[in-house]
């Protein structure tokens, strides 16, 4: 029988390896659970305040609203400014929240054409401003990416300091999900002749809005 | 059948050409002020980055040397998670296993993320072989799709077109797509490409990215991108299938935090890039979105075997592309220059472990050695200490001209023989220091042509130290 | 046996360490001057310079052409030579970086040698990292009234570190003004073999050297390696600069007062 091409190419690299004895996979084991603590950026001050900044210097603007109630009219407020269309995608998992009962609302997964979506954060990061999705059932992945405005909710409370700091809230999640996506800035290109061209083929806009209120 | 390296008049035709083309020059230049100036504000902003760097490179080390218990681990937790992994132990393989699944899903179209390793085993050329669609969706890989061209860098791939070249290429193929008139304008170029792209990752059955980082912890590979391509990509096709060298796993979130801050800062000078996307196996049940089948490619082709040995730490490469950009010679010529899939430094180093000292031919020589690559590297990779080697390589299998190989060795001879050396070289001295004396410097000599060809020659001062020396400290 | 720890030691069994020049075969053939001035510089910082007759080259032509069995020859016979010296010292980064860190890598099979190339690693230096590190010198001054710019060739400063020691030397030369030039720690495109085997590729990468040096606006440019000298006098020359070209120890040696680089006698 010939060997699998998986087989060969594990062999080919075991051949290369020194030989592991049993301690050293539990080592191995050992060392997935509990990594090493590596290098991390330092910054003082405070989480919110940083994170707000760093957002904004990666070209994407905040808000801060009371409750999730209020999301809502912040939004509708930005759409009457820009004169678009009040068609708007909402994850699902948003359903509960009261929206301006002008606005078409698409509770569903991404369009092709989609002027506006609103989707909900599972943690921003102050270290780099960025916010983080993660897919499930009421958390449709494409929404962050189709439309021109994205609008990211965030609960202040999710702040965390470093990157690393997201993955123990994502490893607490009944499953890991699908897609993480860490959103850090509008979707942009410079590969026509090096110049910064926004978007691309995500977001024309982030606009972050930051709930104050606990969950 | 002996094997032959590549001629290297190929090689000097594709630098001729590279150094002769003034809009390659001109966009060449313009990305000293752009990209390689950002990363260096990066850098400087972040003073834990050299910290980083030691911590990126302990990681690739542990990770490889244990690279078969990371993969096993990466492969259990993909399948736990719904996704199918696929083992290619080269290009061949690699294209086959696309090529099946493609068929298997009936698919007809297929978009594509900018994934380098697709490059390396011509999976595109495969694939329309099929009569599938292929559609590149990356802007840059688009436009060179439109073009068919081959990236000229790894990260920019598009970094040797002009706009006015783009846009004629786009006049050609967008005219009946609903733009008719030609533009220059970057904005109106792009919003082309997002209105042109946008039906296809819709209408995809198959969408394939490349990873820059496996997890084994989780079983995600990552993608780290600004245009959110790649995103539309793997969401929105029915199938979602990853293509991957073996080198790419890490253990967990927590390494990958550290690669993540090293990547984004030396490929494009920025903290962190707009999209970072951990993808793990197919949507889960109740998911509204997402593809229903997830499959990785492992790649080998040519990477185990780099295992053994000093050409490990060449599978430390995270494929940034800061060694390129700081390559006076990829500077000056260009990555088309090359004549293979990497360019710069990290391509003269891997295309001949990938494809074999005959085809890279000249590739590990044309370097001053200068060691500016492994100084900006974030995994700190000796690129000039394995360049040595390959020509070491080459030296053994009697690839080096046998001009070169007289020469060296005629120095060789003389540089262990003190008495000799003198001797031949104390007459020469005297004699080209007599006639360079009036000038200075010679314009043309004889056997010296690549010398004078374009600068002077700067005459000897006469005796040589030795004979000076000999007589100060005569008694 | 640390570098400082072996300098104390000498210093200790007597005041003025033994010091081995090694010339480098390009100062040796092509400009004695660099090595006198060298010479100069070790001795009035109080060393007892000697220079082994039987030295030619460090073997770094064959090393970096892959030809490494004939680099352990000249290594093997550089280590014979240099074995019994408190110190090694030489006019040029490139060589003495094939000497502290090449020679040790091409003997790792090889426990012997490799011992023996590390402990002449250890005692090995570049001239201007020695005055200013290991011996902590103070030149006596000299004068020169030029406008100056310093290229940092590669080698020294990726192998070995040096960037500011030769500038730190020169802001003590009275009348010398040093202005920096863009990109002056990119390579000239000398590169060894490397200029005659792709010519087009390296005087490309001198003609933006030569523009960098020529945009500072300085009438002299000063290195402290001989082989990327020779080629940016060499280019300078071909587009009719009249910068004036030495090596550092030239001119923190006083002994700058010939010719320059490429220059015609007549001048003096």
């Amino acid at each position: 029988m010939s060997l699998s091409s998986r087989d060969l190419v594990l062999g080919r690299i075991r051949g290369a390896l020194n030989a592991r004895g049993d301690a050293d996979v539990i080592a191995l084991k050992q060392r997935i659970s509990s990594p090493p603590r590596w290098t991390r950026p330092a910054f003082d001050g405070d989480d919110v305040a940083r994170f707000v900044q760093k957002a904004k210097a990666n070209l994407s603007s905040v808000e801060f609203v009371a409750t999730l109630a209020d999301v809502g009219n912040a939004v509708n407020a930005i759409l009457q400014f820009q004169g678009t269309p009040r068609d708007v995608s909402i994850a699902p998992g948003l359903a509960h929240v009261a929206w301006p009962e002008h606005w078409t609302v698409n509770f569903g997964t991404g369009r092709p054409v989609e002027h506006v979506a609103i989707t909900d954060a599972t943690a921003g990061i102050a270290e780099t401003g960025s916010v983080v999705m993660c897919s499930e059932a009421g958390r449709p992945g494409g929404l962050n990416f189709l439309p021109e405005l994205h609008v990211a909710v965030l609960h202040k409370a999710d702040i965390v300091h470093h990157l690393e700091d997201i993955w123990p809230k994502i490893r607490a999640l009944p499953v890991w999900p699908r897609a993480v996506n860490i959103i850090s800035a509008p979707s942009r290109t410079a590969d026509v002749a090096q110049i910064v061209v926004r978007p691309a083929h995500g977001p024309k806009s982030l606009h972050i809005i930051i709930v104050e209120a606990e969950q | 059948m002996t094997a032959h390296a590549r001629p290297p008049h190929e090689f000097d035709a594709r630098v001729t050409t590279g150094l002769g083309d003034a809009n390659l020059q001109r966009s060449l230049n313009a990305l000293k002020g752009t990209f390689i100036a950002a990363r260096g504000h990066a850098v400087t902003a972040l003073p834990e980055f050299e910290a980083l760097r030691d911590d990126g490179k302990a990681i690739k080390d542990h990770t490889l040397a244990n690279l078969d218990f990371y993969l096993q681990r990466y492969e259990e937790e993909v399948v736990r998670r719904g996704g199918q992994v696929h083992w290619a132990r080269d290009a061949a393989e690699a294209c086959d296993i696309v090529r099946t699944i493609c068929r298997e899903a009936g698919a007809r179209t297929v978009t594509k993320g900018k994934s380098m390793v697709s490059e390396e085993i011509a999976l595109n050329d495969a694939l329309e072989a099929d009569g599938l669609e292929v559609i590149e969706t990356d802007a840059g890989e688009y436009i060179l799709q439109l073009g068919r061209e081959a990236p000229s860098h790894i990260v920019m791939p598009t970094v040797h077109k002009t706009t006015d070249q783009i846009a004629d290429l786009f006049q050609k193929h967008h005219g009946e797509l609903g733009f008719p008139d030609r533009t220059t304008d970057a904005a109106e170029l792009i919003a082309q490409v997002r209105t042109v792209l946008r039906d296809k990752y819709f209408k995809a059955d198959v969408g394939i990215t490349g990873a820059n980082f496996l997890v084994a912890e989780t079983g995600s590979n990552i993608i780290v991108t600004n245009e959110g391509n790649g995103d539309l990509t793997s969401t929105l096709a029915r199938v979602h299938i990853v293509t991957t060298g073996i080198e790419k796993v890490i253990p967990t979130l927590e390494d990958l935090s550290v690669m993540l801050r090293l990547l984004a800062r030396s490929a494009l000078g920025s903290e962190i890039t707009s999209y970072t996307t951990l993808s793990t196996g197919p949507r889960r049940s109740g998911d509204l979105d997402g593809p229903e089948a997830y499959h990785v490619v492992l790649i080998d082709n040519g990477r185990a075997n780099m295992l053994a040995g000093h050409f490990r730490e060449m599978l430390r490469c995270i494929r940034c592309g800061a060694c390129m950009n700081h390559c006076p010679v990829y500077m000056s010529v260009g990555g088309h220059a090359y004549g293979s899939v990497y360019p710069g430094p990290m391509g003269a180093v891997l295309t001949p472990m990938i494809n074999g000292h005959e085809a890279a031919g000249e590739l590990p020589h044309a370097c001053t050695l200068n060691g500016r690559c492994q100084s900006v590297c974030p995994v700190k990779i000796p690129l000039p200490d394995l360049l040595r080697r390959l020509r070491h390589q080459q030296w053994e299998k009697k690839f080096v001209s046998a001009k070169v190989r007289w020469g060296v060795g005629a120095w060789a001879w003389l540089a262990t023989k003190p008495r000799l050396y003198k001797l031949a070289t104390g007459a020469a001295m005297r004699v080209l220091g007599w006639a360079g004396r009036d000038k200075g410097a010679f314009r043309s000599l004889p056997l010296a042509s690549g010398w004078t060809k374009g600068r002077d020659m700067p005459a000897p001062q006469g005796p040589t130290f030795q004979e000076l020396w000999a007589r100060r400290t005569r008694p | 046996m640390t570098i400082n720890e072996a300098h104390q030691r000498s210093e200790q069994a007597t005041s003025s360490p033994r010091v081995a020049l090694f010339v480098t075969c390009l100062v040796d053939l092509m400009r004695p001057n660099i090595g006198f001035a060298a010479v100069k510089l070790l001795e009035d910082a109080g060393c007892r310079v000697e220079v082994p007759r039987s030295q030619v080259c460090c073997g770094q032509p064959a090393y970096n052409s892959g030809d490494f069995a004939s680099t352990q020859r000249i290594a093997k016979h550089v280590i014979d030579t240099f074995a019994d010296y408190d110190y090694v010292v030489g006019p040029s980064g490139s060589c003495m970086a094939t000497i502290k860190t090449g020679y040790p890598a091409l003997f790792e099979d090889d426990a012997v040698w490799h011992a023996r190339a590390v402990k002449l690693a250890q005692r090995s230096h570049e001239l201007m990292s020695f005055l200013r590190d290991v011996l902590k010198a103070t030149p006596p001054q000299t004068r020169m009234a030029a406008t100056a710019t310093y290229h940092d060739s590669c080698s020294g400063l990726r192998s070995l570190g040096i960037k500011d020691q030769p500038r730190d030397l020169l802001a003590r030369v009275r009348d010398l003004k040093l202005v920096e030039m863009q990109d002056s720690d990119v390579c000239c495109g000398f590169g060894g073999t490397f200029c005659v085997k792709y010519p087009d590729i390296s005087v490309k990468m001198v003609t933006d050297k030569a523009a960098n040096i020529d945009a500072t606006g300085a009438d002299m440019l000063l290195g402290g390696d001989l082989g990327c000298l020779l080629n940016m006098a060499g280019r300078l020359r071909r587009l009719g600069k009249s910068t004036r070209v030495f090596h550092a120890a030239e001119v923190l040696a006083g002994m700058a007062d010939g010719p320059a680089i490429g220059e015609a006698e007549e001048r003096r």
